[in-house]
């Protein structure tokens, strides 16, 4: 069986604003089987969304090789492609929906990859497959808010609707770039148990990036942990220890008293599944 | 009082005391060179001869007839303009999706994609270029130029009027739609081409529906000035109230022309009442 990603000596690396060029990623080997679920963590601008955005094929590696079911992205072409990309759903941290329209059509938007053009404007106007969109609405709870506008919605609510949207994309593959950076913690841990749930169902691949590093531990049995744009390391949840931990964000500006504080909270629950 | 030692003022950058002393220069050497002399203007003999001509339009003709059978023209304006603004949204959409150039030239939209050879590159390119060459030249040709093409090529009337409209503000609001394009939010649009969208439907659902609102406002702004550019275009006999001041001035009908001025300026005032406060909604 293919694996469902496969990174060989990835780098990635962008022009920055005021010139010379930043390492966004550098070497990086990654494999990940189907129907795996994994968290990835790390310090802010570490590399994580542009490992997602390589992930769902926004990006393309400048140097090494990327295999999403074992296809090479550059050898397809454009219509390929655009088959490839819809074999995975993305939900992003916020700002990704579209705030205007209603959540039906928000939610209706994973399925563009399928409808016709003339389906697509159709719906806008008349929505088609309502049915279905109830029902991912249901799943993640938000069904009374299916004809609201989004931009009504609160934080949590509107990651729900993103949620949705990738359910009713039908993919293999489950990617979250920081899905519960704008909401509270009770709901943040309620939305990754979500996103587990949904992909566990019919063994979707899931892989989320969580700057919550609690969070993370208490939720994914694999974590791989990046840190300025290469990988520290890859284990399994059991394996990871306040050590690796302290040096994946140690003398970095933003080990502010939000990672203070989940270190403490690591260090002092006993529970399994939590590094000693 | 707290008191403290300035610092020296760097006084006006050379630049601009060069640039300052130019503009002066040719704002006199403008006057000179046209031999107008606001002066003139204050001369008895001047000031008499304005004086007469302005009492001639007092007071404005309020005859019940005249009233209503001015109605029609003030009727017919506000038609003008609103199909003319119809008209140039319906060629004036179509024209900013290809020439706003986040949809065409590459950049955030385009990243990923295979990489075009520079054949399919100049070929993707070629559409763009075309309607901005084109809404250029809508644009750049007064509507009341238009006015007197459309007079010559449809005859007298509002149909001339309403075409005049049509090109002159679909380039004006081609360009602002394709500009508004250009620098939306990506976001949203984004997230759908990663879930495999195409290009078409990634504008259709992830460009346009957060920007509608924008493109409502604006058209309403132009519907506002449409109405004052239909008043103009009467005097080459594009129809509604212009036309009927025009004929009411060359009759010596001073007082008759005061009412449809006043009309106009009514009408006008009207217009950006009614769009000012939709556009308060929209925003």
């Amino acid at each position: 069986m293919n694996l469902a990603f496969e990174l060989n000596g990835v780098s990635k690396r962008f022009r920055r604003a005021g010139g010379g060029w930043t390492e966004a990623l550098q070497g990086v080997d990654l494999e990940i089987r189907p129907g795996e679920a994994v968290a990835i963590i790390g310090p802010s601008g570490a590399g994580k969304t542009t490992l997602m955005r390589l992930l769902n094929l926004s990006l393309r590696p400048d140097e090494g090789a990327l295999r999403v079911d074992g296809t090479d992205p550059t050898s397809l072409s454009q219509s390929g492609l655009r088959k490839l990309r819809a074999r995975t759903a993305t939900v992003y941290q916020q700002h990704h929906l579209i705030p205007a329209l209603r959540v039906v059509h928000n939610i209706l938007a994973g399925r563009l990859s399928v409808w016709s053009l003339a389906g697509a404007v159709l719906s806008l106007f008349s929505p088609r497959e309502t049915a279905l969109a109830a029902w991912a609405a249901g799943e993640v709870g938000i069904l009374e808010k299916l004809w609201e506008r989004t931009d009504r919605l609160s934080g949590g609510q509107q990651q729900r609707v993103a949620i949705a949207r990738a359910l009713v994309q039908n993919p293999r593959h489950l990617l979250a770039d920081e899905p519960v950076a704008s909401v509270d913690p009770s709901l943040a841990d309620a939305i990754v148990g979500l996103l587990r749930r949904v992909c566990a169902g019919d063994g979707k691949t899931l892989v989320v990036n969580l700057h919550d590093v609690p969070l993370a531990l208490r939720h994914f049995g694999r974590i791989v942990g990046v840190r300025d744009g290469r990988v520290r390391f890859d284990l399994p949840v059991e394996e990871v220890d306040s050590g690796l931990l302290v040096s994946l964000y140690e003398g970095d500006e933003e080990l502010t008293s939000d990672v203070r504080q989940w270190f403490q909270e690591i260090f002092q629950t006993g529970q399994p599944g939590l590094p000693r | 009082m707290n008191q403290a030692a300035v610092p020296p003022s760097p006084g006006a950058s050379r630049e601009r005391r060069i640039l300052t002393g130019a503009s002066l220069l040719i704002l006199l050497g403008s006057f000179a060179y046209t031999q107008s002399n606001p002066a003139l203007l204050l001369s008895p003999e001047a000031l008499r001869a304005i004086g007469s001509f302005a009492a001639a339009f007092f007071p404005p003709d309020l005859n019940r007839d005249f009233l209503s059978s001015s109605l029609g023209p003030v009727i017919e304006t506000v038609q003008l303009a609103t199909a003319g603004v119809a008209l140039a949204i319906l060629v004036g959409f179509p024209m900013a999706l290809l020439a706003a150039g986040n949809f065409h030239l590459g950049g955030a939209l385009f990243e990923g994609d295979p990489e075009p050879s520079p054949a399919v590159r100049r070929l993707r390119a070629a559409p763009y270029w075309l309607s901005r060459l084109l809404l250029n030249f809508m644009r750049s040709i007064p509507e009341l130029i238009w006015a007197l093409i459309f007079v010559r090529a449809v005859g007298l009337g509002p149909l001339a009027g309403i075409l005049a409209l049509g090109v002159a503000y679909a380039g004006i609001l081609g360009k602002v739609f394709a500009e508004i394009m250009e620098s939306a939010d990506l976001r949203p649009a984004l997230a759908l081409r990663a879930a495999g969208a195409s290009r078409p439907k990634v504008i259709l659902y992830g460009i346009i529906p957060p920007i509608f609102r924008q493109f409502l406002s604006y058209a309403l702004y132009r519907w506002e000035c449409a109405m004052r550019a239909a008043a103009i275009m009467g005097f080459v006999g594009a129809g509604g109230l212009g036309q009927h001041i025009e004929i009411a001035m060359r009759m010596f009908e001073h007082r008759q022309t005061a009412t449809l001025i006043l009309e106009l300026a009514l009408l006008v005032a009207a217009a950006d009442f009614i769009s000012s406060r939709l556009r308060r909604k929209l925003a």
